[in-house]
């Protein structure tokens, strides 16, 4: 059973498909690319996936459960966590708050023993303290923790939402263009994270521009292209794969 | 049938009321919708702009333009009344957004709307010191004048003349409006602005001063609502209470929508006047508001609104 | 746990709290005192208001709503039903809970202004069927003949006990919401308020959480109207209009938004302002409204921003002296 199963998604806005009759499986264990053009339907399909926006057709199983019609955030409860591709962290909280908000899902403590702070309440925030800390520290802005997130550069606000998401206690992990607005030495330091993630048991569904980081860390690559799969095979099978050169090469080398 | 045919001419003397008290909201609503397209805020004081139209016309110009003229006047002080309102209108307007809008115009809309909150009590207040706090009355044109006629035999109608001019006045005001927005340099900008404010800009509109232009037209539509109103309902500081029911109408007509203001004012007018007499008269209030809750709630787009609201 | 460990909002609040305890026998003249009694009614309303208003960020314009049914059930209960006191106020929080509960419904899916326009029209509503439903409400007569409580030997019928009794509930009800505030609800209620599309993401469910701040919203609307009625000892439906309403939401924000010591500070100025202005006479309340204005658009921090930046002024200032000491 493949832990995220993907059965015939269009997804219509309007006139315009942006998703065309799309399947495919996300195995256990394993980073899964999704790449394609500008357009291709990439953050869309991280947005169906994720319950943003409801599928015009097709399903979408979890641990082979359908998950179609649930809101976004029991599916963060099922075990999906995702990341935003134009950053969306919280302003107004710290980078600490920003992923103690995170283990919020996964607390059961109720408004009035929070409010008379009772002993389960002191246990449970001990533990959301180690989790947020561990999260923090697996990014590496473990010294930042006080900070205000808006005063974060750029590349460590994407961190900050990893460590959101991971916060969640995911078992798949959408990343949707992680690595947008990095420099090249960050970029690489991304690779290695995902990758950490990955050995920490977690399955990583990639979407990425950045061909030298998609071909360095996944497992397997689905090529999409206007809405509609093209390819779907080891990253080094793809590359070799006509139709993708072909869909590529109008826009940009496979080279990167 | 007796029965529909006996309550027949009542109905309709009813609906002329409760159109007339549409094209009131209609017209405020619309101040509501300029603004809103333009700079994407509502204008809590909106309701109080229309008692101070009441306020300058019946209590301030009209006594004065009245002895300036001399008796036997009736017909030019009035004009001469309202046109001196609406130049007070663009005043207040401008004047109003300088101070309560301008400032914030880059902070959340949220504050915006706590800043026009406020300038709505300083309306009222600076009403009773300027005006009192005795309601004002005012003749206008007509006066408490009205007419009969008979409904295909079933019976008489009585109407108001105030309300046919209010219909006929908005009808006029609407055609010179759409007229203004096609054929003037200014509408145009103003529908720009409307638009895209950065585009326009970038097309080199002055778009703050437009912005101040769009306020004061707002202001001047809620100064004549109140001009319009001030012989059939007392003028005093209860009038700023049209600002909710106009605010409605633009709600049920689709937020931002012209068509959608006019058509939401005149459903509201009517739902009010006709549950007044067939439902209860204490909570003709109360059923409108219940009338806009369930658009909200199954409608949010209204009437005329595009399908979808985004993050307002 | 020490007085140094504690931050800035809780020293400030503690702070609050005890100068209005010292105000009360300072003041002379026994309307001010009266004033000052509504000053801390209005403070449990505001500090309620501040869970939807500051927190989550919702636009909740029928706060007199809640706190006229806080009022009324605590009145009828105690009237009408021949209820215990305390079991009175217990009904108005209940009463208040549950017409949170219903508001909060409508804002699954409404925002901003639409939220506005849609509490506004509720609040009306409520207006009146209070004004208007007169077998149960009183009509425009209200409800007259309410009490003051007692608790065991404790007797709270006099002001200057009763004050005290309102002072406590506020510090109690303040210390409840700074909990709430700091626990992993005000995150999250903040959270909501920054994105509602990002907290879904990270697990949240902004419906559920906007609907417990209108609940805990109501529970101290409820307790403010049942010591609003008591403080009165009469309630009638002409103050639970939109301008209260209004008035409250901007105790809020002229206090500073999301701050809770600025929620308390808002208040009891705000309810003082105008008892100050009345030498202006009939133009008070006009220069109230500018007042409130200009503190909105010049100041949109509030003043426990104002309060801020004067105790770092201060403190530099201390601080400086301190150094030109220790040199000579």
């Amino acid at each position: 059973m493949a832990l995220l199963e993907v059965s015939n998604v269009t997804m219509q806005f309007g006139g315009l498909t942006a998703i065309d009759n799309l399947s495919t499986r996300v195995e256990k264990g394993e980073i899964h690319a999704v790449i394609g053009p500008n357009g291709a339907g990439k953050t869309t399909l991280i947005n169906v996936l994720t319950g943003v926006y409801p599928a015009t057709s097709g399903s979408v199983s979890f641990e082979g459960v359908r998950i179609d019609g649930l809101r976004p955030y029991e599916r963060v409860k099922l075990g999906m966590a995702r990341t935003f591709q134009n950053l969306r962290v919280f302003p107004s909280l710290s980078v600490r708050e920003n992923v103690t908000v995170s283990q919020f899902c996964r607390t059961t403590s109720g408004v009035v023993a929070n409010t008379l702070r009772t002993r389960a309440v002191v246990r449970e925030e001990a533990r959301v303290r180690d989790r947020v800390d561990e999260a923090l520290n697996f990014v590496g802005l473990a010294d930042k923790a006080g900070w205000p997130s808006k005063s974060l550069p750029y590349g460590q606000q994407r961190l900050l939402e990893i460590a959101r998401a991971m916060a969640t206690e995911p078992k798949l992990l959408l990343l949707d263009e992680p690595g947008a607005g990095m420099t090249l030495q960050e970029t690489q330091g991304l690779g290695v994270l995902i990758k950490r993630i990955r050995d920490r048991g977690i399955t990583v569904l990639l979407i990425d521009h950045k061909m030298r980081l998609i071909m360095t860390v996944s497992d397997v690559v689905t090529v999409v292209n206007f809405g509609k799969k093209i390819a779907e095979d080891t990253p080094a099978a793809v590359q070799k794969d006509p139709e993708v050169v072909r869909a590529y090469l109008g826009a940009r080398g496979l080279r990167t | 049938m007796d029965f529909l045919a006996e309550q027949l001419p009542i109905v309709v003397q009813q609906l002329i009321a409760g159109l007339a008290y549409g094209c009131i909201y209609g017209l405020v609503a619309l101040g509501y919708n300029f603004i809103w397209n333009a700079v994407g805020i509502v204008n809590l004081a909106q309701g109080d702009f229309v008692m101070v139209g009441g306020y300058l016309y019946a209590a301030s110009f009209v006594p004065v333009v009245a002895s300036w003229l001399g008796p036997g006047s009736a017909g030019s002080s009035f004009w001469t009344a309202l046109l001196l309102t609406a130049v007070g209108m663009v005043l207040v307007g401008m004047v109003s957004q300088r101070i309560v809008y301008y400032p914030l115009r880059a902070s959340h809309p949220r504050t915006i709307m706590i800043s026009t909150m406020a300038l709505s009590i300083f309306l009222k207040n600076f009403a009773i010191v300027a005006w009192g706090t005795y309601p004002v009355a005012t003749s206008g044109l007509f006066g408490q004048k009205w007419f009969r006629f008979d409904l295909f035999g079933l019976g008489t109608v009585t109407v108001l003349y105030q309300y046919v001019f209010i219909l006929v006045f908005t009808a006029i005001l609407l055609v010179v409006q759409s007229a203004f927005f096609s054929r003037t340099r200014l509408g145009r900008s103003m529908r720009a602005v409307a638009q895209d404010q950065l585009a326009a800009s970038l097309m080199g509109i002055n778009t703050p001063l437009i912005i101040a232009i769009t306020f004061a037209y707002a202001s001047i539509l809620a100064g004549v609502a109140g001009v319009l109103l001030a012989p059939i309902f007392l003028v005093s500081q209860a009038m700023g209470s049209i600002g909710l029911k106009a605010y409605t109408a633009s709600i049920v007509g689709g937020f931002g929508n012209v068509i959608g203001a006019l058509v939401g004012g005149l459903l509201v007018g009517s739902i009010e006047v006709l549950s007044a007499s067939y439902v209860s008269s204490v909570y003709k209030d109360a059923i409108v508001f219940v009338v806009l809750i369930a658009f909200l709630l199954l409608r949010p787009q209204g009437l005329f609104g595009k399908k979808v609201i985004g993050s307002l | 746990m020490g007085i140094r460990s504690l931050s800035m909002k809780d020293k400030t609040l503690i702070g609050i709290i005890l100068v209005l305890a010292a105000l009360y026998p300072l003041i002379t003249n026994s309307y001010m005192k009266f004033v000052l009694m509504t000053g801390i009614v209005n403070a449990l309303l505001v500090v309620g208001l501040h869970f939807i208003f500051g927190l989550t960020g919702q636009l909740h314009m029928a706060m007199a709503a809640f706190w006229g049914v806080g009022s009324y059930a605590f009145a009828l209960a105690v009237t009408r039903l021949s209820w215990p006191y305390w079991l009175g106020v217990f009904a108005a929080i209940v009463a208040v809970g549950l017409l949170g509960l219903l508001l909060g419904f409508p804002t699954l899916r409404l925002k901003g202004f639409y939220l506005a326009i849609t509490t506004i029209g509720f609040g009306e509503i409520v207006r009146l069927i209070l004004l208007n439903w007169a077998p149960v409400t009183g009509g425009v007569f209200g409800v007259a003949g309410l009490p003051r409580p007692t608790i065991g030997p404790l007797q709270f019928g006099k002001n200057q006990p009763f004050y005290y009794l309102l002072l406590a509930i506020l510090a109690l009800l303040t210390l409840a919401a700074r909990m709430i505030e700091h626990s992993k609800y005000g995150a999250a209620f903040r959270a909501v308020h920054d994105d509602e599309l990002a907290a879904e993401a990270v697990g949240l469910d902004p419906t559920r959480l906007k609907i417990l701040a209108f609940v805990l919203c109501g529970v101290y609307a409820g307790i403010g109207g049942a010591m609003y009625a008591s403080l009165m000892q009469y309630i009638s439906p002409e103050v639970y209009t939109l301008e209260r309403s209004q008035m409250l939401a901007m105790m809020l924000v002229i206090g500073g938004m999301g701050s809770l010591p600025g929620a308390i500070m808002g208040s009891v100025l705000l309810t003082f302002l105008p008892e100050v202005l009345r030498f202006l006479q009939q133009w008070y309340l006009a220069v109230y409204g500018a007042i409130v204005i200009v503190i909105i658009v010049y100041r949109p921090t509030g003043l426990w921003g104002i309060w801020v930046r004067a105790t770092e002024w201060i403190a530099t200032l201390l601080k400086r002296r301190g150094d030109t000491r220790g040199a000579a």
